[in-house]
């Protein structure tokens, strides 16, 4: 710590979060967002998943603490969409900015909360860049809000940029981090099992099915997620940076189907340009602007100082979370969501569940009866879900007469090709377990 | 530069370790030629030689139609039975055309509604194609038809008494023809080219449609429909007798085995004639797939003589077994059971299918 001195430390708080920076980078951002979004939100409607995830399914699995949150109603999901429609198109013109953009994070994190079986990383990061932008003044430059409220403004504290690419940058390097593991490192594993499914693909086909290329592609992958942000934020590497992020995130594309994801990550990236080369684009749009000087305090209010910390310390802490847990994470998966774990393992399962009633008789559960089958595959490797199946079943045959029903399950589950091996402990009544916090004591611990 | 720098570097060390280790191991396998066996050796042939019996069975009917007698009963049951058969091995690619034509709902929904066929009778006011009448048609309700009524005497005075009832026979018998011909020339004409090129590993692909519908077929209709529920498994352990396949004729472990065998042959990739070609047998020992240390391809074929061997111990039907001797039905319920976990999670999981519904990133 002897190099460390106050005047240092200034120095970075004022690089980092006080400074005065153009707002040309989060205008820019702001709009491709909003473009982004909308085709996302149309693409989700016009694929019919509005039905098959959120209307089709007559049970939906929750995330821990959020159990409360309703089902939508047939016209209540499509009037949250048509809102989320008409809210990207709001955020994307700067009209009525605040609202647009409120409405559009709490629309987009209603629907990820409706069921958990549908969680993506993907989606968190949505969320949490909407979340970031109710706050930030993306709407004070080359908007309709502009005109409607006065309120241009040219320059903006550095952290509004910042916060976006500290975001960005946790994804990539929490995904590299994550990707330090034996089975990824030392087996090329689950890239080894899905490569080679790539080999109808024409020219590099052939390619795909060697081991070599998969061992390539995993080391690859980790020191592009682990170094790509300090490579985006210096100024010298930054185009070249940029390049591999096209390159990288358009072969993700066309290898695995993991939809929208990587031209998020492409556009969103931009943001780590400079405010001269976004001002360019402005320039040739509205003419160039007599220099408008700052007219922001320098110092930001403590109140804000605390609101960044504790965002900044959550999310580098939360996706920590898993090293309380003793097992086997990728096993029990216990700490798993919201840690950035993209592609990480190739998981499949299959459960099938026995209602016991008190008098010792048995039935064995079709499963299609209560889940869709993507609910029933997402369900079959996922211990937070079979409990909260497990009591769902328990109240279902309840109903259907039975006494006291007992809940047993025979899961099996494969971990990146492993084999099929019993996930959990089927002597336990699951029906009695909660899903909590606490280590879940009826999986069986990975051999 | 910092950047090339470290893909030189990674590219060096991969390459390295990759070659060091074990030589350019490869997955070496053309998906393509197992594509093009499946739909010209096996899948095809299937459809066609349900279309083709369906045709003689319609004929059979029609003949039986004009002349109510002993000999062309029996050659209408005699048929029957054949088709029967080779429906076994149409069941479980229930996608493209057959999805379309929704083949399974249209041939093999029991068990059998014998009061709305009864109903449909007598008041000559019927639809074949509607849904509620999914449990009044099909090969079930010729099971009924033809089975039901006793021996042949009490059969050909039920059918002599009751024109009608001829009547629905016949346009049962019509309606199994004109769908399975649709199937069958829609697969050769314009299905067979979609199936071939579609050699992706998504859902839509054909190796997904394919191992998706193996599964569901095996998990739905085999283990429980043919098994599983007669047995009591949705019913607290009560026996459901009367919903075994093909209840009346007493065909069901004869067709229970035909699906098993038919099942097995898909796997492995064997032909209508019996030649083994290339199916997902050799992609998965092309994929070096294991289990427990022994390969999954032998694992699976092994369980499939379990599960037949345990079949085997079966006498007479599959619900007379069930009364006489439920452990031995039981048994069969638990080998189908162990393989559901091999062909669902292992074969998938290692040849790398993804099976979503959606985008996905990789959990």
């Amino acid at each position: 710590m002897t190099g460390i001195n106050p005047q240092m430390l200034k120095k970075g708080y004022n690089y980092i979060l006080s400074n005065l920076v153009g707002i040309e980078p989060l205008v820019s951002f702001r709009i491709l967002f909003s473009i982004l979004m909308l085709i996302s939100v149309i693409r989700f409607y016009a694929n019919g998943w509005i039905e098959q995830l959120y209307l089709n399914p007559v049970f939906h699995f929750k995330y821990f603490g959020f159990h409360w949150v309703p089902a939508p109603t047939e016209e209540g999901i499509y009037v949250v969409f048509i809102s989320m429609i008409l809210a990207c198109i709001g955020i994307g013109l700067g009209l009525f900015y605040r609202i647009c953009t409120l409405l559009f994070f709490i629309l987009f994190t209603y629907t990820e909360l409706i069921d958990a079986s549908n969680y993506l990383n993907h989606y968190y990061f949505i969320s949490l860049i909407s979340f970031c932008l109710i706050f930030l003044p993306a709407n004070k430059y080359f908007a309709i809000d502009n005109l409607l409220f006065k309120n241009k403004q040219k320059y903006i504290h550095a952290w509004q940029i910042n916060i976006i690419k500290f975001q960005v940058g946790v994804l990539y390097v929490y995904a590299g981090i994550a990707k330090l593991n034996s089975s990824w490192i030392f087996e090329a594993l689950p890239l080894k099992i899905w490569l080679p499914a790539n080999m109808h693909l024409p020219v590099i086909g052939e390619l795909m099915t060697y081991s070599s290329t998969a061992y390539l592609f995993s080391w690859t992958g980790i020191i592009f997620d682990l170094s790509i942000f300090f490579f985006l934020i210096y100024k010298r590497t930054r185009i070249f940076a940029y390049l591999a992020v096209v390159i990288f995130h358009l072969l993700t594309f066309w290898l695995f189907p993991i939809g929208m994801f990587p031209f998020v990550m492409i556009f969103s990236n931009l943001i780590f340009f400079s405010t001269r080369s976004h001002a360019r684009i402005y320039e040739r749009i509205m003419g160039r602007n007599q220099e408008v000087k700052p007219t922001l305090q320098r110092k930001i209010k403590l109140r804000t100082n605390l609101l960044i910390l504790s965002y900044v310390i959550l999310q580098l802490t939360f996706p920590f979370r898993y090293l309380l847990y003793t097992e086997n994470l990728f096993w029990t998966e216990q700490g798993y969501r919201f840690s950035w774990r993209v592609m990480l393992m190739e998981k499949a399962g299959h459960a099938s569940f026995t209602v016991q009633d008190s008098s010792g008789k048995l039935e064995i559960v079709d499963n299609k009866e209560f889940l869709t089958p993507f609910q029933e595959k997402m369900m079959s490797t996922q211990a937070d879900f079979i409990v909260q199946y497990a009591r769902m079943l328990s109240n279902a045959y309840t109903k259907k007469g039975f006494v006291k029903p007992e809940v047993y399950a025979d899961v099996f589950v494969s971990l990146n090709g492993d084999g099929s091996k019993r996930f959990i402990d089927n002597t336990i009544d699951l029906s009695k377990e909660r899903d909590t916090f606490a280590s879940k004591k009826f999986i069986i611990n990975y051999p | 530069m910092n950047l090339k720098r470290t893909i030189f570097l990674s590219l060096f060390i991969s390459l390295f370790s990759a070659c060091g280790k074990e030589n350019f191991e490869q997955v070496n396998f053309d998906r393509d030629a197992m594509l093009t066996n499946y739909v010209d050796n096996i899948i095809i042939p299937r459809y066609e030689k349900l279309a083709l019996n369906c045709e003689v069975l319609y004929q059979a009917s029609l003949s039986f139609q004009s002349n109510t007698n002993a000999s062309e009963l029996e050659s209408l049951k005699e048929i029957f039975e054949q088709t029967y058969l080779s429906w076994q091995a149409c069941s479980s690619t229930e996608f493209g055309p057959a999805g379309i034509q929704t083949l399974k709902a249209v041939f093999n929904i029991y068990p059998v509604d014998t009061p709305l066929i009864n109903d449909n009778i007598s008041s000559s006011n019927y639809n074949l194609e509607a849904v509620n009448n999914q449990a009044a048609i099909g090969l079930p309700a010729l099971d009924f038809l033809l089975f039901s009524k006793g021996e042949t005497t009490a059969s050909l005075s039920y059918f002599n008494n009751n024109l009608n009832a001829l009547t629905y026979l016949v346009e049962v018998c019509a309606q199994l023809n004109t769908k399975s011909n649709i199937v069958s020339s829609d697969w050769s004409n314009q299905y067979r080219s979609v199936f071939v090129n579609a050699n992706g590993i998504d859902l839509g692909s054909s190796l997904g449609m394919l191992v998706n519908e193996l599964n569901l077929d095996f998990e739905r209709f085999i283990r429980d429909g043919k098994v599983g529920i007669p047995l009591g498994i949705r019913s607290l352990g009560n026996p459901q007798l009367n919903k075994t396949e093909a209840f009346f004729s007493g065909y069901s472990i004869i067709l229970l085995k035909e699906s098993i065998d038919k099942l097995e042959d898909l796997y492995t990739g064997t032909s209508i004639n019996g030649i083994d070609g290339l199916g997902l047998d050799d992609y998965l020992v092309a994929s070096n797939a294991t289990h427990s240390g022994t390969s999954l391809n032998e694992v699976i074929l092994d369980q499939f003589m379990e599960i037949r061997n345990n079949i085997n111990e079966l006498n007479q039907s599959v619900d007379y077994s069930i009364t006489q001797d439920p452990e031995s039905a039981s048994l069969i319920f638990n080998s189908m059971q162990e393989m559901i976990v091999y062909l669902k999670i292992d074969l998938p999981s290692t040849l790398g299918v993804l099976i979503s519904y959606q985008d996905n990133d990789g959990d």
